[in-house]
This record gives structure tokens, sequence and C-alpha cells, in this order.
């Protein structure tokens, strides 16, 4: 314990606290995109972020926001993101937040605007949707089962189900329908970032953020 | 409630007031409580006011963190607490907490007066990785549409330079490296979390559906995994491979 002693007006006061006294100063720390992104998955607003990998994972991810009505919102998201270091387009796409950096590869967002069709209803989980019908729309092949490791917690909730009715749908269009389905989860894409974007121009990774920054992603590699 | 570790101290004090003839008790508990978990370092500010005979008023509290090259976190309240956070953003060592705050007394002929306290926190850079348990799995993994052809876990232990486990959540990622092709033709996911509150995690391993294992086919992966928890990279590394019918890690 230590007392501190205050003087003031001629008047003397004695403070018990329960720790050592400290004196720094210091200015203060600007927030991480995974901060933002994080947020919205904590209040449960539909978004995805196309960004560079340390953009989207690096940082802390305890924050959050007051409303997830867009009009509400709008002005807070576009000003939290204007305050980034990455700058990053904000748009409002059928209910969905759109952020994306502004440096972010043509061939890659070409990719995302890549129109798949299915031909029947699908009903599964946001797992297999993401590892399957997404995959499937990136690499424009079937592909097969899923070889995962990692961490995998129950705060990201894979089994919540998901329909993909009918129809014609962009790569951006079926995440955005996982999102609009599954609140709290925020998909996104990323790309090892600007230097090397050419060089893995055929490679991507994508997957979901949960609540609390858990994230579960899905690797492509020789995509067409 | 103040927890019980931050169980009340009081301390009381006679002030005489220049104009005021009864004797006043000003007693303040100033509480600054820092955590670190999940790359942050947080401080929650509590104050109680104990005094008695004067009227206090207009109360602000601020709370501060200090890294260890003086990058910092500063937030204010009106009233009496308060809390903020600062990411690691890779430093690691020891952190400085401050509570400081003001308010107006009635004894001071309402005059600003103030309170303040601090504690530093150490916060250990993560630096190796202890294989604790590992095992096979019953059920159905995510994504698949049956049985898996396996299912398997190990469970690690995150350490500091000394080899000491480090008792906070921190965030686990994982890399690839020496990777040999995806014969399989399945997609590879990756799940990033954190570890619980004693620096311990379970990753999980596991195939199904496996176009390039059917009639008979077979397939080997092979690639070096790396963990990370808070972003620094975790010794040793593990070499990983995958067939038809099993997976193996080795350092």
């Amino acid at each position: 314990m230590r007392r501190l002693l205050l003087a003031t007006s001629g008047v003397v006061v004695i403070i018990s606290t329960n720790q050592a006294a400290a004196q720094p100063a210091g200015g203060a720390q600007p927030e991480s995109l995974k901060s933002v992104v994080v947020g919205l998955a904590n209040a449960g607003v539909p978004a995805g972020i196309v960004a560079a990998e340390d953009a989207v994972h690096r940082g802390d991810g305890t924050s959050g926001f007051s409303s997830k009505e867009p009009e509400a919102l709008r002005p807070v998201l576009r000003a939290r993101v204007a305050a980034l270091a990455v700058p990053l387009s904000t748009e409002l796409v059928g209910g969905v937040w759109h952020l994306k950096a502004e440096d972010a590869p043509a061939a890659l967002l070409a990719r995302l605007n890549r129109s798949t069709r299915l031909t029947a209803d699908v009903d599964g989980t946001v797992a297999s949707v993401l590892y399957r019908v997404v995959s499937q729309a990136l690499l424009q092949r079937d592909i097969g089962g899923v070889l995962g490791t990692g961490l995998f917690s129950n705060a990201c909730r894979l089994d919540q189900p998901i329909r993909m009715k009918v129809g014609e749908y962009s790569v951006e269009a079926l995440l955005d329908e996982v999102v609009k389905q599954a609140p709290g989860l925020v998909w996104f894409v990323s790309y090892p970032g600007p230097a090397r974007a050419t060089e893995a121009s055929n490679r991507l990774t994508f997957g979901i953020v949960c609540p609390g920054g858990e994230n579960v992603k899905v690797t492509l590699s020789d995509l067409p | 409630m103040i927890p019980s570790r931050l169980a009340a101290i009081a301390v009381g004090l006679a002030v005489i007031a220049p104009s005021v003839v009864a004797a006043q008790s000003m007693s303040f508990s100033v509480y600054t409580a820092p955590s670190a978990a999940n790359g942050s370092v947080t401080v929650e500010s509590t104050v109680l006011d104990y005094s008695t005979g004067c009227s206090h008023w207009n109360y602000a509290t601020t709370a501060k963190i200090y890294s260890p090259s003086n990058r910092s976190a500063t937030s204010t309240s009106n009233g009496l607490s308060a809390y903020t956070s600062l990411s690691f953003d890779s430093e690691f060592g020891t952190y400085t907490t401050a509570t400081t705050g003001t308010y107006n007394c009635s004894c001071i002929f309402g005059s600003a007066a103030g309170f303040g306290g601090g504690q530093q926190i150490q916060v250990p850079r993560p630096t190796n990785i202890e294989l604790t348990g590992s095992g096979s799995l019953g059920g159905t993994p995510n994504g698949c549409s049956g049985p898996p052809r396996y299912f398997k876990y190990r469970d690690y232990q995150v350490k500091d330079q000394n080899n000491a486990a480090i008792s906070r959540s921190m965030g686990i990622t994982e890399t690839f490296s020496n990777a040999s092709p995806n014969c399989f033709g399945v997609a590879l996911v990756e799940g990033g979390g954190a570890t619980n509150g004693q620096g311990q995690f379970r990753d999980y391993l596991w195939l199904c559906d496996a176009p390039g294992c059917n009639g008979g086919g077979s397939c080997t992966l092979t690639r070096t995994q790396t963990f990370s928890a808070d972003g620094q990279s975790l010794s040793p590394s593990f070499a990983q491979t995958y067939t038809c019918s099993n997976v193996t890690v080795q350092e």
C-alpha cells in the first residue's frame, strides 16, 4: 500500500491505494483494422473485409459498435476507418458493409466479382458453404472435403445452418449471404501484401472472423 | 463490487479547513487493476470515496497504461471509475498502469483536489511451446459430410524464454512452410483463436471427403507448422505428414 500526500489550498488529504504510484506521460495509440473488424463481429454487423493479411489479423480485438443500424453506424464506422493506418473504402452493399483496401490487387477484386451459378438450393452450414461452395466458386472446379488444422472453439459458430438458394452469385455475394444468415460473423479475403501481391496472384486466403477475434481461414492456390 | 483481491483499504485523516470548525475525514481508496490478455494490457481504475464531513462533486477519473518504451493509452471518465487498454504491439516486459483523478470539495471552498495511484504488471514474451497431450477424437469435424478419415488433437502449453508457463490468454496463429502439393483435392482450412487463461490450447487435425484417397488412391502432404502466440514465433516448429489414413507430427 502507498499513501499519497496531496496539498491543495491548504487542505491536506491522504489517499490510500493498493499500488505504488506512477507518473509517466505519453500519447494515444492508433486503432488496428483487426480491432474494427472484431468490433463489427462483436456487434453482429454483417460485413466483409478485403485487405492484406497483416492488416486483417494483427492487433487486438476487444472493441464493439454501439449500434448496427446502418444510418447510426455509418458515421461511426467511417470515422474509425478513416483513422486507420490502412486506407480503406467503405460501402454498404445489400445490407453488408464492405471495407476494402484501396491498394487491393485488381486481379483479386476481379476474382471476387466472378460469377458462379448454383443449380440447386444448398442446405449446409457456415463451414460447408465456406469450404466447398465458396472454394468451388473461386477455383471454378469441384472441391472435395477438408484438411483441417488449428484452433476451433465454440465461439466460432461454424455449425449455423445456411441455405443458399438457386441462382447466380458472385464470390462476394456468396460471402455476403453467409454473414447475413449467420449474425456475428464477418467475412474476409486477404492477400500476402502489396509487395508480394503480384508474385502470389494465384493464391488467396478467405474466411470468417468471429466474435472475440477467432477466425477460420481457407487458403487456395493454383487459382485460375 | 470490488474483487476480493482488491479488498478495501480505507485510511481516514482528520482535515481541518481554515473556515470549518468541525473535523472532516477525507479518505479515498484508489484501486488500479491491470491485466494482460488477448494481446493487450487493460486497466480498470476504481476509486472509493469514504470521506465524511465534506461534499465532493465533479469527480473525473483517468486510467493510464505505459509500455516499456513509453507508448501509452489514457482514458478519462466522469465519476469514480475508468478503463483503458493498450495493445502489446510486440512489446513485452514491464507495463506501468496508473489511476489519477480530480474532484471539487466543499471544505476547500469548492476548489479542486486530486487522488492517484498505480501498479506494474509483467507481460512475458511467448517463446517456446510444449506438447502436453495428444489423442484421437470421435464425431464429425466441421465441414465434413460424414465420419472423417481421422480426427486428432494435440494439446500445448505456451512458455516464456525461461521455459516457464505463461498464464494469460494469447492469440494463436499458425503458419506453414515447405508444403508439398495438395494431392488430396480438399480445402486447406485453419482455425485461429486464443489460449485459455493458463496459456494452453488444443490443435485439431483432420481429413475428410478426400477425392485423392478414393478408389485406393494415395496421397502424402508434408509441411512445416510453426505456431505464434501474441505475434511471437514459438519454438520448436513441427513437421506434419498427412496421408489418407493418418497424420503424424514431429519436432
